[in-house]
Parts: C-alpha cells; structure tokens; sequence
C-alpha cells in the first residue's frame, strides 16, 4: 500500500507498530500517525459528522479539520492525523451507530435534512413540554462527538511547567525561523514553538525543502533558540502569557515579546458535494506524500486559484496519481462546480457542464493568514479586497508578525476561493454541518448581523474554531446581503488557538491544603478530619460529639487551636493604632493583661473577633478567627499605609501553634508541667503569662471560650507534636482528651459566645449584636464610629439574643422566626447540650423580643415551635467556673 | 487576568504576574470628620467604577505591602506605580 | 524587654525534666519514606531516605526545616559574622537562614546591627531541590525564574533560594505536608524523589 521507499519519508519502516482500531489490528511504522497508517490500511472515511453523521475522511493532514476526530485510548475527540501512532493504542470512532462505514443515524442525511434547517431543534421539540426529557435523551444521542465517561478517572497525567523568554517565536516555518534566529542573535533568550512534526513549515512539505528546513533549525538551534515541536499555543493573553501544548505538559511562557509566524490555513471551495471523501486541501496531498509515502488517490482533479495546485500535481504525479483534470482559477475561473459520490466517495466532478471520474479533488483555494493568535494579543484585522482575505492591520506593542501571516508572499492579484454553487450539500461549515442553505435560512428569519447568526446557526462554533468556515461565512454573508466583506467584519477570534483537552488545563490534582503542626497526631487519634476555610481540621474525635464535650466540664479537654490567627502589633505606637481600628480601647491594657475585641468595618459591620494580650509596652499579641488571619493582617497593614504611625504588623499565624488544655482539672495539668506559679491568685483569669511547657517556652493566656477554667498555649510550632503528645502523657492522670470543633460549638454556644460569620454577617453591627458594652463611643476615632453612632441615632430594629426551645426540638441553622404569620429573623446557631439537658440557641430577633423571657415562633419542618429567649449565658452565667 | 504588575517595594523582581497580587479596588476618599448619612454611605458603597484610567490599591503578598496603581480597566495597562504618601 | 522569647525555639529547656523536640511539618512524610531520623540540636532530622542515591541523580527533594530562620526588618544590615544565607525581599526586610544552633548569635549580631530581629525558625518549612532536573522540578512548581525570589509557588507565596546547584523553597510551615506532595509528584516522572539531608552534596546545608 505504501510508495517505493523516498529517502525524505517520516516513517522508518524497519520499526513496525501496532495499535487496535475497532478491534482490529492495524499496522504501521514508527514516524507513521493514527491517521497515517489507517489510511495504509486502506481506511478511508475517519468520522461522521456532527448532525448528519455524512462520511467523512481525511482532508487537511494537518490537524485544523474536525474530519478525524476518534477516541484513543479513551480520550475523546483526538485529531488521529497529527497523533503519533504508539504501539498498543486502542482507537475507535465516535458518533456513529453501528460502524463507520454503517452508520444507521446517517438517515438524517437522507430523511432530516431538508426539514432540519437552524433553530429546528428548538422549535420542534419545544411541544409538548413534558416530553423534552425523552427528546432531549434522544438528541443528545444522536448529535454530538466522543462520549465522556463521567465516572473516568484521570487517565492520563498532564503536568505544567513555568518559562520565561525574551522572545517567543510561533511557528517555525522559515519566516519564523529566520525572526528566531535573527532575535537571538542579537543575544536575546529566545525559544520557538511549532504545532508540525518538527520545525520547518511548508518546507518540511517539499521533498526539496527538507534540508533547507533542517539547515535553518541548526542554525537557529546554533544561534542558541530553544526549539519545541509538536508544540501548539493554545492562545496569546495579556502579559505575554503564552500556554503551549507539548504533549502532556503544559507550558505556560512569559514572554516580553512574542513574534506570530502562524502562517496561513487552507481554505475550501464551496460547491456541492465539497465535504466529499477524498475531497482533500493540499497539505493532505503533500503530507501524505512525503511524509508517509502515501497514495492518496488513483485519479484526481486539482482545483488551483495559485501556484500551489501546481505544486500538488508534482506531489501527485510523483505517487503515481493520473491527474484527470487541473482546472486553473487563473486561466478561466468556472461557474460552477458540483461533485456526485458513491457512498460518500468523491466518484466525479462536473466543472461547467463537464464531467470528470476521479477520487480525489484537491482544492488549492487561497490560503488565509492565520492571524487568530494575533487577534487574541489584541491585534486588529481588516479585510483585504484585492485578495479576498482578512489579514492583521495593528499589532500591540509587544507583539510582531512575521511571513504568510501577514499576507506576504501570497500574491497580489490571487482569486478568492469562490462560491461554486449553492443548496443542500455546499458546506460552509464541516464541523457544525452548516450548508450555504443554512445560512441563508437564518438571514432569512433576520438573523442578519454575521454575530447573531453564529450563535443562531454555530457556524465557526465548531472543534476547527472557525479555521476552515469563518472566511467562507463572511463571503456568504456578504453576497446574500449584498453587502461587502469589509462592512460584515470578523467575529471574535478567542483561544484556544485549536481543540485543548480538559486535563491539560487543569493540571495536577493537588490541594493547597493547611494543617497544624498536630494534624497527623489528630489523624492518630481517629480525628474525622474536615474543611474550615484553607485548613483541614478535626471535627471530633468519635461519633459521640456530645460525650466529647463532656469530657470538658466532667476533667480536661485538649483542643488545637493553632489555626487562630495571630498578629504581633509592634511600635511606639501599637496601642493607638489598636485604639482606632477596634471599637474599645486597648492603650490602656496592662501589659501582661488581655481583653476580647471586634472588628468593625467604617460600615460598621462586624467583620472578625479576638483576644488581644500586652507582651510589653509596645508589643501586642492579636489572635483573629481562623478564618479571617490573612484579611486582618491586611486590613491592619492597610490603615497603616495610610495612618502611617510607629508600628509594625507581623503575620504570626503558621509560626505559632497553639493548645487550649479546658476543664475543671486544667490547673492540676498545667501545675505539672510548668514551672511557674498558676494558682488562680497568681495568675488570674485574661492574664497573659511566659513559661515553659514541658521544656517549651510558650505564651499562656489563661482565657475560655469553652465556659471552663482554661489555659492557651502559644508556642513556637515545631513543638506541636512533642507538646501535644506530652499534655496527653501527663495529663492520663485526669483522663486528658482530645475535643474537636463541634463539640467546641456546643460548649460556646452554651457561653453565647458568637461566632463571627455564624452569628453574624454583612449586615451585623456591636449595637444589634448585644455587644454595645464593647462600643467606647466616647473614644475621639476608630474605624466604624460613625456607621454605628447612626445605628444608634436611628434606633435598633434587632437583637442577637440567646434562645432556648422548650419542647426539646431542633430547628436547622438558619431557620426562620415568624411573627404574625411573617419572616422575621432566623437562627444563627443552635445545639442540644447535654450538660443543659435542653435544646439552645441564638438568633436574630425584631427588636421587641429581646428582653428575657419572650417567645417567639421557629418554623420546623412547616409548624411553628415556640422558643424562649434568654440574654444571659446559659452555662455558669456568672462566669464561677472561668475564673476558679 | 495575566498582566504583569511592578511592585515599588520590590523594584529589583521586576515585573510580577498579577497572582502575587490582590486588588482593593479604587481610591476611595474618607471623610475627614462625622458625616452625614449621606455622605458617609457614598464614601462606603459609591465607586466610580470608569471604564478608563483610574486610582486603586493593591497588596503585594511577597513583601505584604499596599501600594497604589494607575490603572486603565480597559487594557489594563498600568501607567504608574506609587507608596502611599 | 520583649515579650517575643516563645518564638524563639532554641530557648527550650531540658532540664525540667523535660526532652523537648522539635520535628518538621513534613516529618510524616519523611516517616512513611522510610527515613532513618537523627536527633540533631534538638531536632528530629530525617538523615538518610532508601533509594536516595538514584533520586539524587535526576531531582532529590529534602526536608531542611530545621535551619534556623531569623527576619530583620528596618535597619537590614549588608552583612554580619556567621554562616548565614540571605534573602533580601525589600529594602527594609530579609530573611536569614543560620545552622539551628547559630539562632541565638544571629539574632544577637542582627539587633546589634541596629535590625528590629524577629525570629521565624517556627514560621517556616524549607524543602531543597537538588539534582540535574531541579530546575525543571522548580518550573513545574513556580512561575519564579530569577533567585532568590519570593512569589506563588504552587499557590502558595512562597521563597526560592538559589544555592549552587541546589533551590530552597521556604515556606509556610503550615503548607509542609501540601508543598512536599506537590515537589515529590512533580520529581517523581522526572525520576526523582526523597533524599535525606546527609545525601544533599556538598554538606547539611
């Protein structure tokens, strides 16, 4: 089936491979693709089309058709002609019902067509409505390209890699590889990408060519250009971000200049029959050829407007094909062109009345710059009537064009590939099965802006990207609306430059995830591990989160709390600066001393929550939610780049970990493993106090936000681990356990102390909050005075109160209060405690149901249960058992 | 979004790609003392939102530094970097 | 006087009856490697890793947390007495990695250079990269490409270091176990993988 042996040919037929296609065995040649060697084996048709599963076969050999889309190896939707042939590979179609050659859904070629112009889904299947879900099954079936299995794995591993160039060179034909080796010359760092086989464009093509191509990459190779092929931009965004594909990595290039040398897509004629098997471009021509020393027909017509149908004939001739017919645009342009099949192959054309017997019609209609690249970096294209093509006009700064691209070279007086013919069977569109009828259907019901009818019809919406039609449209736009090219303009040229699959642009699966220093001990201990914003955090220890909560008030719980944020706040000026940016007053705070704030925004909205301790006289230590660490340390450095006062703000969040040892033994715990005095005399509840733990010096604030006597270690966080096995070690004595975050919930929630974000949101300000005792409204300034002064001038409208349900039941987080049949309010949280025995909660409530004892009405599962409210903490309201 | 962005703080690293970054949005101007309902819901919600050349804040998180950039939401093309005076 | 001596961990005590260690935050890696640990200056040192040898002749990754990490801000000295390796971020703040046992004089010789000294061993997990593909294991974590450089690094802001043939990637301790998955999975295709901190060549640092 191959060609005597040509010395330029790609495949070395020493080295043989085999892959499976439809589960037989095809074989081929090392340097052979997918496509090549089916077509050694005689394959001719390669796909079915999109809607009206036509035959369709190799066209274009050099990846830009849609006409060879199959699944290999799983992966949908693969261009067979431009994927190398690997020994093994599974390959089959797609989108046929039966087998290539018999596709039983190709009945809507026969039957559908006239009746399926566009929009005709939409209409038709619009009634009766209830039965679109089986209309929809069906269609879904019957249109479309490969099936994705939802339930795939990855199956294949992609991974990205950064570079930085000074140049970056698109396509390496001979223009590009001459701007290439020019830029490096000139001592730039400069790298060159080619979507070919290897560098070398049209040349590669030309038996002649090859060594003047090969010549040309050891030149720009010597002149130190870094050269990739097979390796496609994908797109050109701004920044001088260029993402290529090179086989399974993607590689995202910077580039302060990129130089476009993309070269120029083939266009088709349109005429009846022109998606025809065997109705080729002629890069399919010379690719087969030489490349792979294949025969790509017994007798063909070559349809020529310039040199390069001429070209092709030398290709052809050199393979033994009889050349029916040239028909030369040049000497005497046809008015029509019609081709007739024999099972979907090419079996005549008749030009003008004539008719000529061939399988194979090669269309050397003129080629178009392929600017789209260009277009993505923000280049402006124009159209060019002399020679019927669109080419780039402005170029941004950092971006140059260079060769065919530019529409150099291309021939000043070159006919425009020519609409031959018009009807049912002159496509315009391969990929979307769009026919000049098409088209002139859509204009027809209005759609007479070339945008609105892309969307209405898809054509240029297919996996060509618009590469094969968009031209083509245009001229069809422009002849049916009797308007000029240049008027209609070009639609949007948008990446990726060609098809993309998913998994190189996603990457590698990993998760930017942060743990503690003691998250594998927790994992040891049988910690259901869980999402709290960028941590993995323990939700509890065991099924029983009620019983873990227990353990606090019955002897010690150990909780990790190293995810608090913490910010040191250092300079002559600390305490004024804390003074304007929470609602109460900190400059005053005794050093060794600590006392709870919030945050509010000049909206006076309450964004975050915290303890702030005095280490020293301008030293503060400011814990935040876990949460809310990186937004505060901003927030913090933000007033200052405007305050500019004496201070300094330092993100101590990872560098310090953080243990709360709770319960009514803590005191005994830390006796044994600290060498300072903790009796509550000398060290007092909101103290902050230096020690070492266990050998590890650490800051201690004997705070509690669990209602229990309780001790914060802070420490430095390598000493997680060691710290954390020992307080276990030690504290045996007193059955010492673990606590995760929900049983942490329950018991807060039996202090009402509020979680910000749960308990509050974008609308909370201190005064409705219940937290008025904290606003020193009295204070000169402080960052959401005067939101909350206007708050309290207009009078408060709600209240977070705290609520107990009697009758035991527990409404859902975010449940509504109804008052006179109407929403009004919702709960924030709510639990059942144990240790209370009942259900409790807190909420936000019309203002009017804020004192003790009201009730209200929660909507459950539709019934309304009354809840009571309650303004007091409900666990050791006095707060005895903290300061014990 | 993949425009580079000079940080003022950090001159030496050159050109940086936007993800280092985060945008605060426009410069807003804060009133000076106790305002008015109205006047202070205009300096927290009012932008200017211009479709052109505007002033806004930015955060370097390599060197956790706010600086100010001019900035045309167009093309975004940035025309001047500055620290906060 | 400051109120800061808990960051420091090189002010751990053993004498209260008490053997303080310190371990890196990815030393459960280093265990499920298969390491063999060492305790050195207080630190649980994963020294030799099985199959080191060959990882080390494509991209060796190890574990180097247990520098010491100081940060001086405001008056940045140009240099100071002692085996230290610097990272300039601005104009007004560094970073300096020291031999643990160092912590102390750095600390010491940076303040008395007129430096505001805070110490950041605590704060920061370094990972080395050694090996003929270490760049390209550091092109497939960051778009970082002139050291030493402080930018994203597989989504986390992170500093790369350039030493001799070696790139340090100091980081957030917290990001320890995400960051080491991330280097060792793109090591792994290019024939890489764990190294101890003996086997990095020319010396533990």
């Amino acid at each position: 089936m191959r060609l005597p042996a040509q010395a330029h040919e790609r495949i070395d037929r020493s080295k043989p491979i085999a892959f499976a296609f439809e589960g037989r065995t095809i074989e081929g040649f090392e340097g052979d693709t997918i496509g090549s060697a089916l077509f050694a084996a005689g394959q001719r048709i390669f796909s079915r089309s999109f809607k009206y599963h036509r035959r369709r076969g190799l066209q274009c050999c050099t990846g830009h058709c849609a006409n060879c889309l199959m699944t290999v190896d799983g992966v949908p939707n693969v261009r067979v002609c431009t994927l190398s042939a690997t020994e093994g590979a599974v390959v089959n179609a797609q989108n046929v019902l039966g087998s290539l050659e018999r596709d039983w859904m190709a009945a809507t070629d026969k039957l559908g067509k006239p009746f399926t112009p566009p929009g005709f889904y939409y209409k038709t299947f619009i009634r009766p409505k209830r039965l679109w879900p089986l209309y929809e099954k069906f269609l879904r079936n019957a249109a479309g390209l490969g099936p994705l299995d939802p339930d795939a794995e990855r199956s294949q591993r992609y991974d990205v890699e950064h570079r930085q160039v000074e140049t970056l060179v698109i396509g390496g034909g001979k223009a590009g590889l001459d701007a290439a080796t020019e830029a490096a010359q000139r001592g730039k760092h400069v790298a060159l990408v080619d979507e070919g086989p290897e560098a070398g464009g049209d040349l590669l093509a030309d038996p002649d060519g090859i060594a003047e191509a090969r010549a040309l990459v050891d030149r720009a190779r010597e002149a130190g250009v870094d050269i990739l092929a097979p390796a496609t931009a994908i797109g050109i965004y701004e920044g001088g971000l260029v993402p290529v594909e090179y086989g399974n990595l993607l590689i995202r290039f910077r580039a302060e200049h990129v130089v476009g040398a993309t070269g120029t897509t083939d266009q088709p004629f349109i005429f009846p029959g022109n998606d025809l098997v065997g109705v080729v471009f002629p890069t399919a021509v010379r690719r087969l050829v030489n490349f792979w020393s294949l025969k790509p027909g017994e007798r063909a017509v070559v349809l020529a407007v310039d040199d390069r149908g001429l070209t092709a004939i030398d290709d052809l001739r050199r393979a033994g094909v009889s050349i029916a017919e040239l028909v030369d645009f040049r000497e005497s342009k046809p008015r029509s062109i019609s081709a007739t099949a024999r099972k979907g192959h090419v079996r005549q054309l008749t030009v003008d009345g004539k008719s000529i017997d061939c399988d194979l019609v090669v269309m050397a209609g003129s080629p178009q710059p392929a600017y789209q690249l260009l277009a993505h970096a923000g280049a402006t294209v124009g159209y060019d009537a002399s020679r019927g093509i669109f080419v780039p006009t402005e170029l941004p700064d950092s971006v140059s064009a260079v060769g065919a691209v530019t529409g150099e070279g291309l021939g000043d007086v070159a006919t425009p590939a020519p609409l031959l013919g018009e009807g049912r069977d002159c496509f315009v569109c391969y990929c979307e099965d769009q026919t000049t009828k098409d088209l002139k259907y859509a204009i027809a019901e209005g759609y007479d802006s070339l945008q609105l009818a892309k969307r209405y019809t898809t054509v240029t919406m297919g996996p060509c990207q618009g590469k094969l039609c968009h031209l083509n449209s245009i001229r069809v736009y422009a002849k049916e609306t009797h308007t000029q090219e240049d008027e209609i303009g070009t639609t949007t040229a948008r990446p990726p430059w060609t098809p993309v699959s998913m998994g190189l642009l996603a990457g590698r699966p990993h998760d930017p995830a942060k743990r503690t220093s003691m998250h594998h001990r927790h994992k040891d201990m049988g910690a259901r591990v869980f999402w709290t914003g960028a941590w993995r955090r323990p939700h509890s220890y065991g099924a029983d989160t009620h019983a873990e909560a227990q353990k606090v008030h019955e002897s010690i719980g150990i909780i990790d709390v190293s995810t608090l944020g913490k910010l040191l706040v250092k300079g002559p000026d600390a305490g004024a600066f804390l003074d304007r940016l929470y609602p109460n007053r900190f400059s005053d705070l005794k050093v060794g001393r600590i006392r709870y704030g919030i945050l509010t925004s000049d909206a006076g909205r309450i964004f975050d929550d915290g303890t702030i301790g005095r280490l020293s006289e301008d030293e503060y230590y400011v814990t935040t939610t876990s949460t809310g660490a990186d937004g505060v340390h901003q927030w913090f450095l933000w007033w200052n780049a405007v305050w500019h006062m004496d201070v300094t703000c330092t993100n101590l969040t990872g560098a310090v970990s953080a243990i709360n040892v709770a319960g009514p033994n803590a005191r005994k715990l830390m006796e044994k493993v600290t060498d300072i005095d903790v009796s509550n005399e000398a060290f007092t509840y909101l103290d902050a106090k230096h020690a070492h733990i266990a050998g590890v010096p650490a800051l201690i604030l004997r705070i509690g936000f669990v209602g229990e006597l309780g001790y914060e270690i802070h420490f430095s966080s390598p000493f997680g681990e060691y710290l954390l096995d020992t307080l276990f070690e030690q504290g045996k004595t007193w059955n010492a356990a673990p606590f995760g975050l929900e049983p942490q919930r329950i018991l807060r929630l039996e202090k009402t102390h509020i979680l910000v974000g749960q308990d509050t949101d974008g609308e909370s300000n201190p005064l409705e909050a219940a937290m008025s005792w904290i606003v020193k409204l009295d204070k000169e300034e402080f960052v959401g005075k005067w939101a909350i002064e206007q708050v309290k001038d207009r009078g408060l409208n709600w209240m977070l109160v705290g609520f107990e349900m009697p009758n035991g039941r527990v409404p859902v987080e975010g449940a509504q209060i109804v008052v006179d049949g109407k929403s009004s309010g919702r709960i924030t949280s709510v639990r059942w405690s144990a240790q209370l025995d009942k259900t409790i909660g807190m909420a936000v409530v019309p203002i009017q149901f804020a004192e003790e004892g009201s009730t209200f009405d929660v909507r459950i599962d539709g019934a309304l249960e009354p809840a009571i409210v309650k303004t007091k903490p409900f666990f050791d309201p006095d707060g005895t058992h903290l300061r014990a | 979004m993949s425009f580079l962005l000079t940080c003022p703080y950090c001159l030496d690293a050159g050109p940086r790609p936007v993800e280092e970054f985060r945008c605060s949005g426009e410069v807003t101007r804060r009133p000076k003392s106790a305002p008015s309902v109205r006047e202070l819901n205009t300096y927290i919600y009012f932008r200017d939102n211009v479709a052109g050349i505007h002033r806004e804040w930015w955060f370097h998180r390599a060197c956790e530094q706010w600086f100010l950039a001019e900035r045309d939401t167009r093309t975004n093309k940035v025309m001047k970097i500055e620290v906060p005076a | 006087m400051s109120g800061l001596t808990f960051l420091s961990p090189d002010r751990a005590r053993s004498d209260l009856g008490f053997s303080p260690v310190l371990t890196s935050p990815m030393d459960r890696h280093q265990r499920e490697h298969g390491a063999t640990f060492e305790e050195r200056d207080g630190w649980r040192v994963p020294v030799s890793i099985p199959g080191e040898q060959e990882h080390l002749e494509h991209a060796g990754i190890a574990d180097l947390s247990h520098l010491g990490k100081t940060e001086v801000s405001g008056n940045v000295p140009d240099a100071i007495v002692g085996d230290t390796v610097w990272h300039r971020i601005t104009a007004v703040k560094a970073i300096v990695l020291c031999p643990f046992p160092q912590t102390a004089a750095v600390r010491a010789r940076l303040g008395e250079a007129g430096g505001t000294v805070l110490d950041v061993t605590g704060m920061y997990g370094v990972l080395a990269i050694v090996g003929p593909e270490a760049l390209t294991v550091v092109r497939r974590m960051t778009p970082l490409h002139r050291f030493p450089a402080t930018g994203d690094v597989s989504h986390v802001t992170a500093h790369v270091l350039e030493r001799e043939s070696a790139y340090w990637i100091v980081f957030p301790q917290e990001y320890g176990h995400y960051l080491w998955e991330v280097a060792l999975d793109a090591a792994e295709p290019l024939g890489g993988g764990p190294i101890g901190v003996d086997a990095i060549p020319g010396g533990r640092s």
